[in-house]
């Protein structure tokens, strides 16, 4: 909560498209989905930073990525990230956008 | 060991193994070294460099281990060790002859990446392709002779979990460095020049393409993994696991260790019983009884319960649960202002505080890293297991508070408990006066659950007793023979009435200290104690058991400190100690290891004050409200 705070007021979806963006800290439990190529237009320099290091271990554009766990309290999530598994902040989560392919809500 | 054996091979090739964190470099290096180097199943074991010499070989190869990247970016100071070596940033460093680049096989889309980045250095490269076995029961099956024509370098299957999983990965660097005409002089990459090597998304590109041509895409999942992890996970059934988990160590330590603790005061105390038959009565033998048995004795005892709280860390660190241990409290952890980097080496300080502030290198924010550091020392060290279990031997009876929980393991856990706690009081109070940046990053692997190995449980625990009797056999001993010396001497003339020990140093030592003391409950036996306490924190066991020897009568004091203790001391007094133990600033090895980390004299300086500071309050504070509590009942 302490984290996120100053994210919180960046859109947490968007419709690019025919394909509906979101970010990945905002993703269902369950719910694949593909990493999108670009960050919205309010990025930063540091949130950029962070996704530059996020793309170390397979964070990038066209992978498939799923949230598989969430620690209670705003705790970091569990990312499967191809074929490991990374644990990421929230707030680390929220500054990649993905997409899913089905179409719902 | 190999490192005797390195001197000789000066000159010969070297051979660095690189990888992704969690590959299992180090488990190869150890096959191939003969090494002894610390495995466990999470990211960020190894923080340095550690060079080995091949075995089984005719002409003499050197082998590096590095610590794990993920790429060729350094993001913590242990990787910059890697990246710099393999970036050739470093000028006084030979070049490897060859480089193996070890990669697990159930994670080849991520880690290949790091292979096609190494290739394009110019190095001589082979890839070792490590869990196989485990990617084989996942029904992933990969063509070596494929996969080598299509990366261009010779592939070799690898287990580094398996004794003979190095046989064929040494034939292949021995085949492959003997090719080398002049492999000292070797120069892959122009110094002078920035190294070029293809960007992340290129080198991904490469990588999927390849694999699509492989036929090694979309492949089977970890099932088994990804069942455990719905439960461990969980957001209310994880911590439960967890608490179980943390609950049973704590009980075994007490009610498991018991009989052979038992078993070990026995033979000390019959070494006693034979030293006094068989020996003249006179210094020599007070010194052997009252100096050496009751000094190591008392601390030896305690050996069955270190025994059991290791096999338990080694366990949990082979399995692969430690990690989400980390996802679970990383909410605690950001609380503070801390990442959830800091849980690992946090969690190494269990063991030793000096492992855990090594284990800081792999902390990329340099705030985040000192604040991990300053706390370390206030996790439970293995060291202050023997202080924990003699005062509740003595003064908690062991009998149960119901639902089959002993009080004794309740009373350990709640000691534990206490230090991590004020370590997050204390980050928590260093929050304020820094800059939280509001992207943290964790970024922590979460690795396949593995079986535990019985070999490396039983390794590791080999290690720990080697330590712990080295220990014993070294500083422990040579400062109990100083303390007896200290507390015999000088004798005390005929006129002086008092206890002879009150006379010698050691007594007008703790008789000073006691004044500073004594608004802590603490008589001068246990001020003089905390004195060789400083240099190992067991000592302060040992020391005691010298003092009362000589203060006592009888010469069985390994079994009877306890009861000792418990007939002199009150229950305030052992509380107020107990209090004093949870922060207790003295480790002098520590403070050096800060002072060689930090590259400052100002944060172990700090250091010591604050945990001074604080120890001093809390045992003040225990004491006096404990007398209230006694004195009031």
């Amino acid at each position: 909560m302490v984290a996120v705070s100053s994210l919180t007021d960046q859109p947490t979806a968007a419709v690019s498209g025919s394909r509906r963006v979101r970010t990945l800290a905002s993703l269902p439990i369950g719910r694949a989905a593909i990493v999108a190529s670009d960050p919205p237009s309010d990025d930063t320099p540091r949130s950029a930073e962070v996704r530059a290091r996020l793309a170390e271990i397979g964070v990038l554009e066209g992978q498939s990525v799923k949230v598989i766990a969430a620690a209670p309290f705003g705790g970091p999530l569990a990312v499967k990230i191809g074929s490991g598994t990374f644990a990421l902040r929230r707030a680390e989560a929220s500054v990649v956008w993905v997409y899913s392919e089905a179409t719902d809500e | 060991m190999s490192e005797h054996s390195l001197d000789a091979a000066t000159g010969a090739p070297w051979v660095a193994l690189l990888g992704n964190p969690n590959c299992g470099k180090t488990a190869l290096f150890n096959l191939l070294t003969g090494s002894r180097q610390k495995i466990a199943n999470y990211a960020g074991v190894t923080v340095e460099r550690k060079e080995g010499r091949l075995v089984h070989v005719q002409n003499p190869v050197r082998v590096l281990d590095l610590p794990g990247v993920y790429s060729l970016k350094a993001r913590t100071p242990d990787e910059a060790v890697t990246c710099e070596y393999i970036l050739g940033l470093l000028p006084d460093e030979p070049r490897p002859a060859l480089v193996v680049v070890v990669v697990d096989a159930t994670q080849l889309a991520r880690q290949l990446r790091l292979l096609i980045q190494i290739r394009a250095l110019g190095y001589r490269v082979v890839v070792a392709l490590n869990m196989l076995d485990a990617a084989q029961a996942r029904g992933i099956h990969i063509d070596l002779d494929a996969m080598s024509a299509a990366l261009g370098v010779p592939v070799v299957a690898s287990c580094g979990i398996r004794g003979d999983g190095a046989v064929a990965l040494t034939a292949a660097i021995e085949a492959l460095v003997g090719n080398v005409s002049d492999p000292t002089g070797r120069t892959p990459v122009a110094r002078t020049a920035e190294p070029i090597f293809p960007t992340t998304e290129a080198a991904q590109h490469e990588v999927d393409a390849l694999l699509r041509r492989l036929g090694l895409v979309s492949l089977p999942e970890d099932t088994w993994s990804e069942r455990l992890d719905a439960i461990v996970l969980h957001p209310w059934l994880g911590p439960l696991v967890l608490a179980v988990i943390l609950f049973l160590i704590f009980q075994a330590v007490f009610s498991w260790a018991q009989p052979v603790m038992t078993m070990i005061a026995g033979v000390v105390s019959i070494a006693g019983e034979i030293c006094i038959h068989w020996l003249p009565e006179g210094m020599f033998r007070s010194l052997l009884v009252d100096g050496v048995l009751a000094g190591t004795g008392t601390v030896l005892v305690f050996l069955p319960q270190i025994v059991i709280l290791f096999a338990f860390i080694l366990l949990l660190e082979d399995s692969g649960y430690l990690p989400r241990a980390a996802f679970l409290l990383d909410r605690l952890m950001g609380g503070v202002g801390l990442s959830g980097r800091s849980f690992i080496p946090l969690l190494s300080s269990f063991a030793c505080a000096i492992p855990g502030v090594m284990a800081t290198r792999t902390i990329p924010n340099p705030r985040d890293r000192l604040v991990t550091i300053l706390i370390a020392p206030l996790m439970t060290c293995s060291a202050r297991l023997p202080v924990y279990a003699l005062l509740i031997g003595a003064f908690v009876r062991p009998r149960s508070v119901g639902l089959g929980i002993g009080l004794q393991g309740l009373c350990l856990f709640v000691l534990y408990a206490a230090g991590v706690v004020s370590a997050f009081l204390v980050a928590w109070t260093l929050k304020r006066f820094r800059r939280i940046d509001a992207l943290q990053s964790l970024q922590m692997e979460l690795p396949s659950y593995h079986w535990p190995s019985l070999r490396n449980l039983v390794i590791g625990l080999r290690q720990r007793v080697e330590i712990f009797l080295s220990r014993v056999g070294s500083i422990i001993l040579a400062l109990m023979v100083l303390m007896w010396f200290l507390s015999s001497y000088p004798v005390p003339p005929p006129y002086f009435t008092g206890p002879p020990i009150e006379w010698s140093v050691a007594g007008r030592i703790g008789l000073a200290l006691a004044h500073l003391f004594a608004p802590l409950g603490f008589n001068w036996q246990i001020s003089v104690a905390l004195v060789p306490g400083l240099a190992a924190r067991e000592v302060a066991v040992g020391a005691l058991g010298t003092v009362y020897a000589l203060g006592a009568e009888g010469h069985d004091v390994s079994a009877r400190l306890a009861t000792l203790i418990q007939g002199s001391w009150s229950l305030p007094t052992a509380l107020s100690l107990l209090a004093w133990y949870v922060f207790a600033p003295q480790c002098l090895s520590t403070l050096a290891v800060v002072r060689r980390e930090t590259n400052s004299w100002s944060v172990p300086a700090v250091m010591a004050g604050y945990q001074f500071a604080l120890a001093y309050l809390a045992a003040w504070m225990t004491y006096h409200v404990a007398l209230r509590v006694v004195g009031a009942a």
